[in-house]
């Protein structure tokens, strides 16, 4: 083994100067969700901390979720207040902690979040979330992220630029309303005059405090099915992608696309003055069942005929029952496109091969794989062939083994004496015990009978 | 002591045993004699004997363990340790036999012959080893192969004969299924069984020195070639003397008897549930302990560290054992071979290069 030292010192060195090159930490947004009994598929999670990291652009508060199966034996106060000690979250903040196996849940705020909510609105946002938080955790959640963002709206209202935008939404709302619905498009276009020159009004008055702009709104709600504190949400994510790609993503729907194909509306909506020539449209019709996403620029590239189909069918999948739900899901995806191809990654959700990784001006290369990956490709080449070397050294240095003789089969016994005498006997009963399948012993859920009776099945707990 | 040179009637050249016609040949004059005729150039036949015997020729310079002889040929001082009971004068390379080692109670019962020749194991040697790539190329020279030397091995192999008794109680169980229910029927028997055991060629090794793995690793040598021992076997060869006694493989060997016994015993009561060899009480009537020698071919090579590498093959059935010096240049080139594809490999289906 002594000459074997120096060989495997020296691919160990090796092994740890190639593991050198393998950045161990990345850098990442500030979590704000913690999914400790994994309710929520990563999507969901995503989701919910871009509504968090957007609720913290808009009124510097963190709102933080917490699952947690056991609590750790403590009471949900204990757990809150301990597991808020070991997290980075600022004195103004929303602690929403569950526990879905206890069925507990309990919600904190402090700093401004404080002041913003009242004991009575707090109970009211519980009394919001118990009845249907185990059935429709999801749905749940973003009523919660809906609500405090009220909330706070209430209390301190809407950053300046916000608020001119939401107030020209709302107009261009109530006008489509009361207008003619056959002529949306002319009031959309309508409305976009007014929205840009109410932007450069604000431009301009705060040009030293807030951060470059779209000169247009990028939602186009003319069926009204989105809230307007949704439209906010999704104007901010829109608006950072224009600041940070320079590509407008535009939502326009409508009752009807004045006779036109869905990809042709969208096409010509792109088309229209003031939108940059990268852009990405997603143009649909609840009354006619439509949808189309259209690129134009840059994004033609970025986005292939299989990105664009996985993100219809992503879109689809909740478009009709939640639009709201549908269009986040969409502008999340194309954020994801949009950061990978400022990095140079090349991104293909179609086909899993990229996760959704948020936008971090930080990305690296390998941010995009995990650290084990990286290293199982390094570790078990190395691995097999420390083995089959091994193998081989040990098969040099200790060849043969040693030999037993079968002396047990060669010798050879003679009985002088072979008696067998019986003394007696003993015979046991044992009862076999078979399945009933009315019993709860045996396999598949207890049941009861209904009024009706019918056989149901099922258990009750309490939440 | 005695040292011998087996001499041809014809030529005075030095007789060697041939492997293949198991007879005693010269190499000088390609005579070759019988075992009988070998026989009748007996020292004690001293008359025409060519047998060259010098008494007391033990050099004066005995140094530690290491002795020192006269060659009965060219009169060279042979110098050996004090278990060699066959060499070769490493000048004049005639085969010398110490005769007093490997007389009295240190004469052997019984021999092995060697049935394959230096050649032959050259031949399985470079075989074997043309598959070991990973030796250092230096191994396979001329040098290191002309030290092939074939070796008898001292071993002691043991016939036993005992008496056994068990008085034991056993049980039959049978069950069966009836309806709901599971019957289970317990006979109690009281099993008795009284036996003679025989037992054959229970071995061990005798000789200290001898790198164990070495010998045991040729292993098995077939009892059925044993035959009577006769010093002229050991001509051409070297032999080691034992420097083990029976008394102190006794108890090691005796516990082996009893275990195999005691087996054997409660064998003959299997149908029988609750029956073991613990049950059995064991008494060894006799023993006959045989002091044989077996033959192997070996190469021993020190390396420069002081590490010692062997090659040893069984000298009747061809079986090889061995410990091979490696390569390391070559070990981590294969390293290098399997690694860099391999993380190409894995790379290419993780997605690293793009």
């Amino acid at each position: 083994m002594k000459k074997l030292t120096k060989p495997l010192i020296t691919l160990m060195m090796t092994f740890l100067l190639v593991l050198s090159f393998v950045p161990t930490t990345f850098a990442a947004d500030k979590q704000r969700v913690f999914d400790n009994e994994k309710i929520f598929e990563q999507k969901d999670i995503d989701i919910f901390e871009s509504t968090a990291a957007e609720l913290n652009k808009l009124f510097d508060i963190d709102v933080i979720f917490i699952t947690h199966s056991d609590l750790d034996g403590k009471t949900i106060g204990e757990f809150a207040n301990d597991f808020s000690k070991n997290i980075d979250v600022s004195k103004n903040s929303v602690l929403l902690t569950c526990s879905f196996e206890l069925g507990k849940l309990h919600i904190k705020t402090g700093g401004k979040s404080y002041d913003a909510i009242s004991t009575a609105d707090l109970e009211q946002v519980t009394d919001n979330m118990t009845p249907t938080l185990r059935q429709d955790p999801f749905g749940t959640l973003q009523e919660f992220y809906r609500d405090i963002y009220a909330l706070h709206e209430e209390a301190y209202g809407l950053p300046p630029e916000l608020s001119d935008d939401t107030s020209s939404e709302d107009t261009s709302s109530e006008e489509t309303s009361s207008e003619d619905t056959s002529s949306e498009e002319t009031l959309s276009e309508e409305t976009l005059s007014e929205d840009t020159s109410s932007e450069d009004t604000v431009i301009d008055d705060n040009a030293d405090d807030i951060a470059p702009r779209s000169e247009r709104p990028h939602i186009f709600d003319n069926d009204v099915v989105y809230d307007s504190e949704d439209i906010v949400i999704f104007e901010s994510l829109a608006t950072d992608m224009y600041d940070k790609y320079g590509v407008d993503v535009i939502v326009v729907n409508n009752s009807d696309f004045n006779g036109k194909s869905a990809k042709n509306y969208g096409a010509d909506f792109a088309d229209r003055d003031g939108f940059l020539d990268d852009n990405i449209v997603l143009a649909y019709s609840h009354e006619l069942g439509d949808i189309a996403i259209v690129t134009e620029g840059k994004c033609i590239d970025i986005f292939t005929d299989n990105d664009l189909d996985y993100l219809i069918d992503c879109v689809t999948e909740n478009l009709r029952d939640d639009p709201s739900l549908a269009t986040t899901e969409f502008l999340m995806k194309v954020a994801t496109y949009l950061a990978n191809d400022a990095d140079g990654i090349p991104t293909t959700l179609a086909n899993g091969y990229v996760t959704d990784n948020g936008s971090s001006d930080d990305e690296t290369l390998f941010e995009s794989y995990p650290v084990l990956t990286v290293v199982l490709v390094i570790a078990i080449p190395l691995l097999i062939a420390f083995v089959i070397c091994f193998i081989i050294y040990r098969k040099y240095t200790l060849a043969g083994s040693q030999y037993h003789y079968p002396l047990e089969d060669r010798g050879s016994i003679r009985l002088t004496r072979k008696e067998d005498i019986f003394l007696r006997e003993h015979t046991s009963v044992e009862r076999i015990e078979r399945n009933d399948n009315n019993s709860n012993s045996g396999g598949g859920s207890s049941t009861f009978t209904s009024s009706s009776g019918d056989t149901h099945g099922g258990r009750s707990g309490s939440f | 002591m005695a040292v011998l040179t087996y001499k041809c009637p014809n030529c005075d050249g030095g007789l060697k045993f041939d492997p293949v016609s198991q007879k005693f040949t010269c190499e000088y004059c390609a005579s070759s004699f019988t075992e009988e005729v070998l026989n009748n150039l007996n020292p004690a036949s001293s008359d025409d004997s060519k047998v060259e015997e010098q008494e007391n020729s033990t050099s004066q310079a005995e140094q530690g363990n290491l002795l020192g002889y006269t060659c009965p040929s060219c009169g060279a001082e042979v110098v050996t340790d004090e278990t060699t009971a066959a060499t070769s004068c490493y000048y004049c390379h005639n085969p010398i036999v110490l005769s007093g080692r490997l007389d009295g109670r240190y004469l052997p019962n019984k021999i092995v012959p060697f049935a394959i020749t230096k050649e032959q194991a050259i031949e399985k040697f470079m075989e074997w080893s043309s598959k070991k790539w990973f030796v250092p190329k230096w191994f396979f020279s001329k040098k290191q192969i002309d030290t092939l030397t074939g070796i008898y091995f001292p071993h002691w192999i043991v016939d036993t004969d005992t008496t056994t008794s068990m008085n034991t109680e056993g049980t039959i169980v049978r069950t069966w299924t009836s309806g709901d229910s599971r019957y289970t029927n317990t006979k109690y028997y009281q099993v008795i069984r009284d036996g003679e055991v025989h037992l054959e060629d229970v071995t061990r090794t005798a000789l200290k020195k001898a790198n164990k793995k070495i010998v045991d690793g040729v292993h098995p040598f077939s009892e059925q070639k044993l035959v009577d021992f006769n010093m002229g076997y050991l001509s051409g060869f070297q032999a080691e003397k034992r420097d083990i006694e029976r008394e102190e493989l006794e108890a090691d060997v005796t516990r082996e008897i009893f275990s195999l016994s005691a087996r054997l015993t409660a064998n003959t009561a299997t149908e029988y549930g609750g029956v073991s060899s613990n049950d059995v009480a064991v008494n060894i009537r006799s023993t006959d302990w045989s002091y044989v020698l077996y033959p192997v071919w070996t190469i021993t090579y020190k390396s420069a560290n002081g590490e010692f590498y062997y090659y040893a093959l069984n000298g009747d059935s061809g079986k090889i054992c061995g410990r091979l010096p490696v390569d390391f240049k070559k070990l981590a080139l294969l390293f290098a071979g399997i690694t860099v594809p391999l993380m190409g490999i894995a790379a290419l289906i993780g997605g690293i290069f793009r």
